[in-house]
């Protein structure tokens, strides 16, 4: 354990206690919050079982890149996907305000523990069978193309017109650190040919893939502000779409809050047909500090009413504003009462949620490179009470989440639970 | 009783009954052509349907270690009563997509793989009438209808 870490189970409810305290929430559910918290450091023995081959390590986006022989995100036995940092034995690794969970290897199995104690048997996500083949120009595959155990994500601009200007990214984003630290192996936007000759291979195994996503920092520019960045959207679209036969298939986009004229162009001339562009904090005062840029450039009430104009146009259930779930308690501005921070937050997810649009929560964990790499991220209990708020959100409107859910994400805890209910019936 | 239960999900003819309940405590029963013991004893099945009420009863079952009612009816009339709890669903990897892909070629339209269900059996009861007649005669002889035990002679029958 480094040092610093060792007060923490001490004044906050672990585990065991905040699964009993929600008999409502999927203990499946709140072991992966928790582990998308803390993250997870392999034993070298775990490591030493890993078979690229087989468990997914490869990974080139806006967020990560990994080359080494450690995977980026495992499963549950309930499906579940935890997609999480996960990191190699090493006394000199960073330090986080709580230790991470152990992945270690035992009777053949990789296992998932805490404090010496192993909690659930985990698989890897499977290698797809494109990973190691090569585009028409020569470019390894896995390079222009991610696969979830369930998704084909396809990263368009690696980085972020925000983080040009001046700095203004958000402060928990690794988006402009990971294009700086990997700028002479890749271009800001990958060859479309290039993710088009792997998307091709990609539709070549059957029974992989439920969804298309796509996603890309926010581009600027254009003959209206964010044109260029619909216009790239588009065309990815148009690319992937010509090989279905439904003009409509699974896919989904998280990208900038555009226009009611640029979303109506996304949703007639393409597959697309879920629509996410992320508040990240559902706060106006919280978000303008966290989120320099998008608070600039389009201003926390405009990019809710873009979100509402995007329901009306994709439906109810199909429009969705990720959260960064836990960055509200940054300090110094933060809240600093948990109980305060949830009340608002889900007064905020309700008035989304009648207009529409539901919350993706996605975990706040610190990492290097980041503005908020010394914050301390929230406690599980209420990280936990969150997700449970927001699904009873979404029964209650009738929000279901086919185009976010625990096949076609796999990183929301609150929409990983909709499986237990969305298809109506009893 | 596992070979008997072995023998009887082999029989291409049994007809296998799964019933579940889910949050609301509403029962629920389908048939499961694809049930089979894996390797470890324990039955899996296919469930095709994303949306189907049986695949949100087993996740809810698996979440919280709720039990699931199996009755196998064999061709010849035996039948098992079968009690186990959801324990995995693979929704992805080598098994899943090869299944998918035998699910494609024989069902071939919409047909789709949700997730491969593993139940692990908890308990194995013989489930034919004679077989459950005779188990409530030991366990409680006392219950039923009196007259089967009354001496004909006596009663100048
Ligand atoms: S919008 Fe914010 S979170 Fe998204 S890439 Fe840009 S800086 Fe990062």
């Amino acid at each position: 354990m480094a040092q610093g870490q060792s007060d923490w189970r001490a004044w906050e409810p672990g585990l065991a206690e905040v699964v009993k305290r929600h008999p409502k929430v999927s203990p499946f559910v709140i072991l992966k919050t928790d582990v998308q918290r803390r993250g997870a450091v392999l034993t070298e023995r775990a490591r030493r079982a890993i078979r690229p081959e087989k468990d997914s390590t490869l990974y080139r986006g806006i967020n990560l890149e990994s080359n080494a022989d450690i995977p980026w995100g495992f499963l549950l036995r309930d499906g579940t996907s935890v997609l999480c940092t996960i990191e190699a034995e090493d006394p000199d690794r960073f330090e986080r305000t709580r230790e991470p969970y152990t992945i270690d290897y035992v009777d053949g199995k990789h296992v998932l523990a805490d404090e010496g104690k192993a909690l659930e048997a985990i698989t890897w996500i499977p290698t797809p069978a494109y990973t190691w083949k090569k585009t028409r120009k020569g470019t390894p595959m896995w390079q222009v193309l991610i696969a979830r155990p369930q998704r084909m994500d396809i990263n368009l601009y690696q980085t972020c017109d925000f983080w040009k200007d001046g700095g203004m990214g958000c402060r928990f984003c690794v988006a402009g650190a990971t294009m700086k630290a990997t700028k002479h192996d890749k271009a800001e936007i990958p060859d479309l040919d290039d993710i088009e000759d792997a998307v091709r291979e990609a539709l070549k195994q059957p029974g992989r893939y439920r969804s298309v996503f796509l996603c890309s920092g926010t581009i600027l520019t254009g003959a209206e502000p964010q044109d260029d960045e619909v216009n790239l959207y588009i065309e990815m679209l148009q690319r992937v779409g010509k090989y279905f036969t439904e003009r409509k298939v699974m896919s989904q986009i998280v990208a900038t809050a555009f226009t009611e004229k640029q979303l109506r162009r996304l949703h007639d001339e393409t597959m697309l047909c879920g629509y996410t562009a992320d508040l990240e904090v559902l706060d106006e005062e919280l978000f303008s500090w966290i989120c320099p840029g998008k608070a600039k450039h389009i201003g926390y009430r405009e990019w809710r009413e873009r979100l509402y104009r995007a329901a009306d146009i994709f439906g109810p259930g199909r429009v969705s504003s990720g959260v960064v779930s836990g960055v509200e308690m940054a300090q110094p501005h933060g809240f600093s009462d948990e109980d305060e921070a949830l009340r608002v937050y889900l007064a905020e997810a309700e008035n989304l949620a009648r207009h529409g649009v539901s919350i993706s929560q996605q975990i706040f964990h610190v990492e290097p490179g980041s503005v908020f790499f010394r914050q301390r991220t929230a406690t599980l209990e209420y990280l936990t009470a969150f997700a449970e708020g927001l699904d009873a959100l979404s029964r209650k409107y009738g929000l279901t989440c086919h185009c976010d859910d625990y096949l076609t994400c796999g990183n929301h805890p609150n929409t990983d639970m909709a499986r237990a209910w969305q298809g109506g019936g009893r | 009783m596992k070979e008997k239960l072995r023998a009887l999900l082999e029989d291409p003819r049994c007809v296998k009954a799964l019933a579940t309940v889910g949050e609301a405590g509403a029962p629920h029963v389908v048939y499961k052509d694809s049930m089979r013991l894996d390797a470890d004893g324990n039955l899996e099945f296919y469930e095709m349907v994303e949306t189907s009420q049986t695949g949100r009863n087993l996740v809810h079952c698996l979440w919280y270690g709720k039990e699931v009612a199996v009755n196998l009816l064999g061709s010849g009339g035996e039948s098992l009563q079968i009690k186990g709890v959801p324990v995995r669903a693979v929704v992805c990897g080598d098994a899943f997509e090869a299944a998918y892909v035998k699910l494609r070629e024989r069902y071939g339209g919409d047909a789709d793989l949700s997730a491969i269900w593993t139940v692990e059996v908890r308990e194995v009861r013989g489930n034919g009438l004679a077989h459950r007649l005779a188990r409530q005669r030991e366990r409680f002889p006392l219950i039923g209808h009196i007259d089967r035990f009354v001496d004909r002679e006596r009663i100048g029958e």
